[in-house]
C-alpha cells in the first residue's frame, strides 16, 4: 500500500479520535470562596437550634444566627461558616446581612441521633467566635413514637400551649416529666419506662394520674415511645427542646 | 549508542526468530490472562467482607459473629416477586442485633421497622439495583440501571406503594396525601388508585356562574394576579398572569355571569327583607363582632386578628379582607340563605333575623384587609378583552376547578400521576441547572413549575419546604406497584361513602349542612364528632337542649358548634331522627341493669374516680376543685350520656370511638359499673356560658 | 466414487504446500485472514462459556447479564471479550476483504473462493446481528426491531418473511429464541463449514496470492528443486507461515484481553417495548445503512442498495477490466475522463434529488482524486501521483464504496441524535 492511502487512513483515524475525545463531559463548577468584609466578636443563635426532624430530611426551620460586635450591636458583612459531621448546609458559608443575621438550611444524614452544628466567624485580631447547636434526627421507630406522643402524651407532658391545644401540664400535681427532661429520665431504665407506660404510675409507685396504656397501645408502640424519649434525652443533659416540633 | 545496542540485543533475544516470537507472545498472553482473571478478586465486595472480618475480630463477641459470617455473595431471593437483592453481600451487619453500636455504613444494622428484611427484600423500599455487587452499580444511576437509591428523606414513599391509606409511622406521607387532596391537585391531574377509586380533591372552589353579583371586576383582577395577597391561607395557586391577561380574565368572568335567582323571591321565615340601616358606629361594630364571635364563624372561617395572626378554621374561605371583596347586598342575601346563591356550598343556613344580618354584614364589610384595590385601575372591558379572557380561561383550565358558564370542565387537562413515582429518567426533561434525579424533578416541578420551559401552564403554589418534601413523598409513592402486587399484599384506603340522610329530618340536616363538620356513616367532615351512633350516645333531652343552645364541652377549642336559631319543631324533628336512626346495636339498654346503679355503687365509684384511677387529671367532675383539661368536662355527664353508653365506653373506649385519646383502663365489670353509677350522679346544669 | 488416495492428496496439498519467503512477512497480507479466524475462535470459546449461564427467555436473559456481571467469576471478562472480539471480527473481515480486493486476489481461478469469502462476510454480519439481541436491553431490542422492520418493506413477501424471522408479529420471546438458535448453532456451524472450504480452496488455488500470478499461471507447488524457474526465491514449508499467523493471533488475543479488562461491555436498561429510545440506533456496522434510510425509502435503502452492492462485489471477478488490472487512463483517456465526469454529475444529481448530502461528500472527494490521478497519469515519474494514475477501474469503485461506507457509518454513529437530527458529538 502506498503512502497516500496510509496517510488518508491515518488522518481519518486522527479525526475520528479527536471527535470522540471531544465528547468529554463538562465539569460542574464548585462554589467560590467568599472573603469577609467585616469581623464580629460574638455569634448568637436567633432560631433553629434543637429541632427534631426525620433522617435524611431538612430541618423544618432554617438556622438563623446573628453576628455581634463587642458592643453587642449587629455586625454586617461578617463571614460565618457552618460545619457539622454528616450535615449538609445550603449555603455552607455566608456573609451576615444588614441586621447581622445569617441563615442556612440544614440537611441531616441518614442516621438517627444527635447532630452538632458548629458555626464560626473570624474575630478581629485573630481567633474565632464559635457557637454549637444541637439537632436531632429521628429514625423510623422513633417517628412512630413521635406520632404516638402527639396523639396520647403531648396533652399532659408538654408544658407549652398552642392555639389548637391548651396544655394540661399545670393542672397536674405532681407535675409530669417533659420528654426532654434528660436529668429526670436518663436515670430511669428502658424497662422501667415501658412498665410505667404499660401499667400506669402505680407500677413505679408514682401518681395514678399517669394512666395505664397497656390496653390502648401495642407493645411495639410503647417501645417506639421509649425510643423517641431516648432520642430526645440521650446526649444532651442540659439542652432544652424548642417548642416547635417536626410535622 | 550503548543503549541502542542493548535494546537491539534485548529485541533479538525476545523477538529474534519466529520461535522466540511465539514464546514471547505466549508468555504475554498467559500473563495477561492471569492478571485479568485474578483481578476478579480485587473488587468491592471482597474488600468489604475483609473489612467486616477485621471489625468483628476487635469485638468481644467475635467468635459468635465470625461463626455466623459466610464468605461469598449473599442474596435475598424471592422468586414470586422477582426480587434478587444482593445488598447483604456488603451490608453484612444488617440483621446483626449485636452490632447495634456500629454507626458507619456498610456495617450498620438495620433500624427496627414493621416488616422483616426478608419479607420484601431491600430494593422494594430503598430502590437502587439489587442484583449488583459493586457500589456504583448498586447505589447510583448508571447506564445499565437508571433508578438510584431513594434518599432517606423520601423513604416513607415506599410504604405508600402498598399502603394506600393513612399509616401510623409515616407522618410525611400522610401529610403529603392530605396536601394533594386539600390543594386540589386531583382536579387537573387524575390520580387513579388500584381499587377503582381516584384521589378525591378536598378543596372547595366556588362556582363563578353568578360572580358579577358577588364582587367587582377590580377585585377579580387583583385576585387572579395574586390570590395570596388577598387571603394568605387561600388554596388557589398563582397562575402567573401578567396585568393584561388578568384584566382579560376578569372581564370575561364578569361577562359570563348570569343572575343567580337568589334575589329575594320569598323566604318562608321572612317574606320581605326590609332594608335596615347599617349601624356604622363603634358600638354597632362591637355588637357585630360579638355576634360574629358567638356565632362561632371562626369554627370554619379564618381571619386575621388584632395581633396579626390568622386564626380560625379552614373549611371556608379566609375572611380577612372580605369587606373589600363582596357586594353589600350580596352579603346580606348570602347570610340569609347561602344555598340560594350556591346550592352546593358547605355553609349552613343559619336562620339569622334581619337585625343580625345587618350587624354581621356591617362587621364583615368593615374588614377591608390590605386595601388591595387601591391602585387597581382597569381599562374598559370590551368584546375583544372578553374574547381573550375566554381563551385564557380555556387555556389555563380554570373550569377544571370552578363552574363557569360557557366553558366545560376539561378532561385529562394535566398528566395522570398514578405512576409518576416510577417514571423513567430517560423520559424526563429536566430544567436547566438542577440535579437529575426523579425526586428532584418532582420537587422542582412543585416548587417552580414553569422553570422547565416556556408555555407551561401549571400554576405556582407557595409551599414551604416541609410541604414540598411531603408532597414529593406522596407522589413518589405512586409507582403503580399496587396494581401488580397480589391482592393480599395491598392495604386499600378507607372507603368514603355518599351517605346523606333522608326524610324530613334528613332535609333539615342537609339544610343545616351538619355533614360539613360531622361524619355520618362514613360521609362528611372530620372536624366534629362522628354522629353515626349519636342516638345511642346521648340522652334525648340533652340533645334537644344542646341544639337549642350549644354549650362548650371542650372549652380549650376554638371550634364550637354554631347556634342555628332553630324552631322547637325543627329541633324535635332532628332529635327524633337522630335518636331513632343513629343507634348502635352494641348499646342496648338492657345490657346494664339500672338497679345496679345504687348510691353505694356511686360512692365506690367516686373513690375509683379520684383515688385509684385519678380521672381528675384529665376530666373535671367538680369544677370547684378539679382542673384536668384534656377530655370533656364531666360535670353534667349524667344528663348527657346514657348509662349504658358510659359503661361501654369505660370498658373499651377504642371500640366505641377508634383513635380516641382516652386510655383503656382495663376496668373490671364491677369497677365500670360503680364508676358509671358515680358519673350518672353528675348532673350539674350547664348555664351555657363558656368556662 | 472418490478414492481415498484422492483425499490423501488434498490433505497433503494443504500441509505439504510450500510458501515463498516473501509471502511470510507481515506486509504481504497483514495476516488478516488468520486474525479473523482467531477472533472467531475467541468467540467460540467465550461464547460456549457464556452459554453455560444464559437463558434465552424474557426477562431472564437480562437478569443473566446482571448475574454474569456481578456474580459469575470472570463473567464480566467473558462478556467483554465476546463483545469486543465480535467487533474486531467484523472490522477485520471488512479489512480482509478490502485487502484481498486491492491486491486483486479475486482473479481466476480464485473467483469461487472470493464468493465464499463474501458469504463469510454475510455470515459474520448476521452472527453479530443475532448476537446483538441476546442481552435484551433497550439498545438490543430496538436495534434489532429497526432491522426486522426493514424486512417488511419487501413487496409481496416482506410481511411473511418478517413473521418467519420473528416467530410472531412483534419482537418478543419467540424472536429471542430464534435468534439464539441462529447465533449459537446454525450460523457458527455454517461459518465453520465455509471457513473449511475457504481455506481448502485457497490452497487448491495456489496458496497466498502474489502479484506475479497476474501475469503467470498459478504456481501452486513450485518444485523445490527448480529455484531458477521461480526466479531464485526461497520457498519454505507451510508451517512457517502457520507459526507466524499463530503469533499474530496471540497478539490479537492479548490486545483484546486488555481491552476487555479496561472497557466493559456496555449494558443498557431492560428492554421496554413501550418506550423507544430516541434515537434507537442499530449496531455500528449497520448505522451506515441506517443513515441511508434517512434519505431513501426503506425498500431502496434496505433491499435494493445492499443488493446492488452485493451483486457488484460478486460480479467483480467476472469482468475483464478487473482481471487485467490495467490503469484506468491507459486508453481513451479523454473519453474516460468525460465519462467519469458524467458519472459524478449523475450521482450528484441523484443524491441532491434525495437531499442526501452526506453520501455526496465521498463522491466529490473520490472524484477529486480521480481527476488528480488522470492528471498525474501522463507523468512518467515514479513518485506517488504516478501510482495513483495507474490504478484500475475496480480500485476506484472499491475506494468510492469504502469511502461511502466509512463516511456513512461515522455520521450515523457519531453525528446523529434524537429524531435522527444532526448533532455535533462534542456537544451533549
Amino acid at each position: 500500500m502506498t503512502k497516500l492511502i496510509s496517510c488518508c487512513l491515518f488522518s481519518l483515524v486522527l479525526v475520528v479520535s479527536l471527535l470522540l475525545l471531544g465528547g468529554c463531559p463538562q465539569r460542574i463548577s464548585k462554589d467560590k470562596a467568599i472573603a469577609p468584609k467585616a469581623y464580629g466578636t460574638e455569634l448568637v443563635e436567633v432560631s433553629g437550634g434543637n429541632q427534631v426532624t426525620g433522617i435524611g430530611s431538612d430541618l423544618p426551620e432554617p438556622v438563623v444566627l446573628q453576628v455581634k460586635d463587642k458592643d453587642g450591636n449587629p455586625m454586617a458583612g461578617a463571614l460565618v461558616a457552618f460545619h457539622g459531621e454528616r450535615l449538609r448546609f445550603k449555603p455552607g458559608s455566608a456573609l451576615s446581612d444588614s441586621g447581622g443575621q445569617v441563615t442556612t438550611f440544614v440537611q441531616v444524614a441518614f442516621a438517627s441521633g444527635d447532630y452538632q452544628i458548629v458555626a464560626e466567624t473570624p474575630k478581629p485580631g485573630g481567633g474565632r467566635a464559635i457557637i454549637k447547636l444541637r439537632e436531632i434526627a429521628l429514625g423510623s421507630e422513633q417517628t412512630v413514637g413521635q406520632g404516638v406522643h402527639e396523639t396520647y402524651c403531648i396533652q399532659c407532658h408538654d408544658r407549652q400551649s398552642i392555639p389548637e391545644r391548651v396544655s394540661n401540664f399545670d393542672n397536674l400535681s405532681p407535675a409530669p416529666h417533659e420528654f426532654t427532661d434528660a436529668a429526670a429520665l436518663n436515670p430511669i431504665s428502658d424497662a422501667d419506662l415501658i412498665n410505667i407506660i404499660t401499667y400506669g404510675g402505680p407500677a413505679l409507685k408514682e401518681s395514678p394520674e399517669m394512666p395505664a396504656y397497656g390496653a390502648t397501645l401495642k407493645p411495639d408502640e410503647i417501645k417506639a415511645v421509649v425510643a423517641y424519649i431516648r432520642a430526645l434525652t440521650r446526649g444532651a443533659a442540659a439542652a432544652q427542646l424548642s417548642s416547635r416540633r417536626a410535622p | 549508542m550503548n543503549l541502542l545496542n542493548h535494546l537491539r540485543r534485548l529485541g533479538s533475544f525476545f523477538l529474534g526468530d519466529p520461535a522466540r516470537r511465539f514464546a514471547s507472545a505466549s508468555a504475554v498472553l498467559t500473563l495477561s490472562l492471569a492478571i485479568v482473571l485474578s483481578s476478579e478478586f480485587v473488587n468491592d465486595w471482597h474488600s468489604y467482607q475483609r473489612q467486616f472480618l477485621k471489625l468483628v475480630r476487635t469485638r468481644p463477641d467475635a467468635a459468635a459473629l465470625e461463626r455466623r459470617f459466610e464468605r461469598g455473595i449473599h442474596q435475598i431471593w424471592i422468586p414470586e416477586q422477582g426480587i434478587v437483592d444482593r445488598c447483604t453481600t456488603c451490608h453484612l451487619g444488617l440483621k446483626e442485633v449485636a452490632l447495634a453500636d456500629v454507626r458507619e455504613q456498610p456495617f450498620r444494622p438495620h433500624p427496627t421497622i414493621p416488616h422483616s428484611l426478608t419479607e420484601f427484600g431491600c430494593v422494594t423500599c430503598h430502590r437502587g439495583q439489587g442484583a449488583a455487587t459493586t457500589v456504583e452499580e448498586a447505589h447510583a444511576s448508571t447506564k445499565a440501571w437508571e433508578q438510584p437509591l431513594l434518599p432517606a428523606k423520601y423513604l416513607e414513599s415506599s410504604c405508600g406503594q402498598c399502603h394506600l391509606g393513612p399509616l401510623e409511622g409515616t407522618p410525611k406521607l400522610n401529610l403529603g396525601r392530605r396536601l394533594l387532596a386539600r390543594y386540589g391537585c386531583a382536579r387537573c391531574h387524575s390520580i387513579p388508585q388500584p381499587d377503582g377509586t381516584a384521589v378525591v380533591p378536598a378543596d372547595d372552589p366556588p362556582p363563578l356562574r353568578h360572580i358579577a353579583e358577588k364582587t367587582s371586576r377590580e377585585w377579580l383582577f387583583a385576585w387572579v394576579k395574586n390570590p395570596q395577597a388577598y387571603a394568605a391561607t387561600s388554596t388557589m395557586p398563582n397562575l402567573q398572569l401578567n396585568d393584561q391577561q388578568a384584566s382579560d380574565v376578569a372581564s370575561f368572568l364578569m361577562a359570563q355571569s348570569t343572575p343567580s335567582g337568589s334575589a329575594p323571591a320569598g323566604d318562608a321565615l321572612e317574606p320581605t327583607l326590609l332594608p335596615v340601616t347599617i349601624d356604622a358606629s363603634s358600638s354597632g361594630k362591637e355588637e357585630g363582632a360579638s355576634l360574629y364571635g358567638s356565632s362561632f364563624c371562626a369554627t370554619c372561617h379564618a381571619a386575621q386578628n388584632a395581633a396579626g395572626n390568622v386564626v380560625g378554621g379552614d373549611l371556608g374561605p379566609e375572611l380577612t379582607g372580605i369587606g373589600g371583596k363582596v357586594d353589600a347586598e350580596w352579603l346580606r342575601l348570602w347570610l340569609k340563605n347561602p344555598q340560594a346563591y350556591d346550592p352546593r356550598t358547605r355553609m349552613p343556613h343559619y336562620r339569622f333575623d334581619d337585625r343580625q344580618i345587618a350587624l354581621l354584614s356591617s362587621y364583615l364589610l368593615s374588614k377591608k384587609g390590605e386595601g388591595l384595590l387601591a391602585n387597581v385601575h382597569l381599562p374598559t372591558a370590551d368584546a375583544a378583552s372578553v374574547a381573550r379572557g375566554k381563551n385564557l380561561v380555556v387555556e389555563y383550565g380554570c373550569a377544571a376547578c370552578h363552574q363557569i358558564n360557557g366553558v366545560n370542565a376539561p378532561q385529562t387537562f394535566a398528566p395522570d400521576l398514578s405512576r409518576i413515582g416510577s417514571k423513567a429518567l430517560a423520559q424526563i426533561v429536566f430544567a436547566p441547572q438542577m440535579e437529575k434525579t426523579l425526586p428532584d424533578y418532582i420537587s422542582q416541578k412543585i416548587r417552580d413549575p414553569r422553570s422547565f420551559g416556556h408555555g407551561l401552564k401549571m400554576p405556582k403554589y407557595n409551599f414551604t419546604n416541609t410541604q414540598i418534601e411531603a408532597l414529593t413523598t406522596a407522589l413518589l409513592a405512586q409507582t403503580g406497584r399496587a396494581w401488580n402486587e397480589p391482592k393480599n399484599l395491598v392495604r386499600l384506603a378507607p372507603r368514603r361513602s355518599d351517605y346523606h340522610p333522608g326524610g324530613e329530618g334528613g332535609r333539615l340536616i342537609e339544610d343545616l349542612r351538619c355533614q360539613s363538620c360531622h361524619a355520618i356513616n362514613g360521609s362528611g367532615g372530620g372536624m366534629a364528632p362522628d354522629l353515626t351512633t349519636e342516638g345511642s350516645a346521648v340522652q334525648r333531652a340533652w340533645l334537644e337542649e344542646f341544639m337549642r343552645n350549644p354549650g362548650t364541652l371542650r372549652p380549650a377549642l376554638i371550634r364550637r358548634m354554631p347556634k342555628f336559631n332553630l324552631t322547637p319543631g325543627e329541633i324535635k324533628t332532628v332529635a327524633d331522627y337522630m335518636i331513632s336512626a343513629y343507634q348502635s346495636p352494641g348499646f342496648d339498654p338492657h345490657t346494664l341493669d339500672p338497679h345496679a346503679l345504687t348510691g353505694d355503687a356511686a360512692v365506690r365509684g367516686k373513690d375509683l374516680f379520684y383515688l385509684k384511677y385519678a380521672c381528675q387529671s384529665c376530666h373535671i367532675a367538680d369544677y370547684n376543685k378539679d382542673k384536668g383539661y384534656v377530655g370533656p368536662s364531666l360535670t353534667a355527664v349524667g344528663h348527657r350520656r346514657p348509662a349504658v353508653w358510659i359503661y361501654n365506653w369505660l370498658k373499651n373506649p377504642q371500640a366505641v370511638r377508634p383513635g380516641t385519646m382516652m386510655p383503656n383502663m382495663r376496668l373490671s365489670d364491677n369497677e365500670a359499673r360503680d364508676l358509671t353509677a358515680f358519673l350518672m350522679t353528675l348532673t350539674a346544669r350547664e348555664n351555657g356560658a363558656a368556662q | 466414487m472418490i478414492p481415498l488416495s484422492r483425499w490423501q492428496e488434498e490433505f497433503k496439498e494443504i500441509f505439504s504446500a510450500r510458501v515463498r519467503e516473501r509471502q511470510l512477512g507481515f506486509r504481504h497480507t497483514w495476516y488478516l485472514g488468520s486474525l479473523t479466524l482467531g477472533a472467531f475462535t475467541i468467540q467460540l470459546i467465550t461464547g460456549i462459556l457464556l452459554m453455560l449461564y444464559y437463558h434465552p427467555s424474557v426477562p431472564q436473559a437480562y437478569a443473566d447479564m446482571k448475574d454474569l456481571q456481578f456474580v459469575v467469576s470472570s463473567g464480566m471478562l467473558l462478556r467483554s471479550l465476546h463483545r469486543w472480539s465480535a467487533h474486531a471480527m467484523v472490522f477485520l473481515v471488512f479489512v480482509h476483504m478490502a485487502k484481498v480486493f486491492y491486491r486483486g486476489a479475486y482473479r481466476p481461478p480464485r473467483e469461487f473462493n472470493w464468493m465464499f469469502g463474501l458469504g463469510l462476510l454475510q455470515l459474520t454480519l448476521l452472527l453479530s446481528y443475532t448476537g446483538y439481541l441476546l442481552p435484551w436491553d433497550q439498545l438490543s431490542y430496538w436495534g434489532t426491531t429497526v432491522g426486522s422492520n426493514i424486512l417488511s418493506s419487501i413487496p409481496f413477501i416482506g410481511d411473511k418473511l418478517r413473521f418467519i424471522l420473528l416467530g410472531g408479529h412483534s419482537v418478543n420471546a419467540n424472536f429471542l429464541l430464534r435468534f439464539y438458535v441462529l447465533h449459537t448453532v446454525i450460523l457458527p456451524v455454517a461459518v465453520i463449514g465455509l471457513v473449511a472450504v475457504h481455506i481448502w480452496r485457497l490452497h487448491r488455488d495456489g496458496g497466498m496470492y502474489s502479484a506475479r500470478e497476474a501475469h503467470e499461471p498459478a504456481a501452486t507447488t513450485p518444485p523445490s528443486d527448480s529455484p531458477a524457474a521461480q526466479g531464485n526465491e526461497r520457498t519454505l514449508p507451510y508451517w512457517e507461515l502457520l507459526f507466524r499467523e499463530v503469533i499474530a493471533i496471540q497478539v490479537l488475543a492479548v490486545i483484546l484481553v486488555w481491552i476487555a479488562l479496561h472497557w466493559h461491555a456496555p449494558l443498557g436498561q431492560l428492554a421496554d417495548p413501550t418506550h423507544t429510545p430516541n434515537p434507537s440506533k442499530a449496531p455500528w456496522y449497520f448505522t451506515g445503512l441506517q443513515e441511508l434510510f434517512h434519505y431513501f425509502p426503506p425498500f431502496v435503502a434496505g433491499i435494493i442498495l445492499p443488493g446492488l452492492i452485493m451483486t457488484a462485489l460478486v460480479a467483480v471477478p467476472f469482468f475483464n477490466v478487473n482481471i487485467k488490472g490495467e490503469s484506468l487512463w491507459a486508453r481513451n483517456k479523454l473519453r474516460r475522463l468525460l465519462a467519469a465526469g458524467v458519472v459524478v454529475l449523475a450521482l450528484t444529481g441523484f443524491l441532491v434529488f434525495f437531499h442526501a448530502w452526506v453520501p455526496l461528500v465521498p463522491v466529490w472527494i473520490v472524484g477529486g482524486f480521480l481527476v488528480l490521478s488522470a492528471a498525474s497519469s501522463s507523468r512518467q515519474s515514479r513518485t506517488s501521483p504516478s501510482w495513483l494514475g495507474s490504478r484500475p477501474l475496480s480500485f476506484w469503485i472499491m475506494t468510492w464504496f469504502l469511502a461511502e461506507a466509512i463516511t456513512l457509518t461515522a455520521v450515523g454513529t457519531l453525528f446523529r441524535g434524537p429524531g435522527w437530527s444532526w448533532v455535533w458529538p462534542w456537544r451533549s
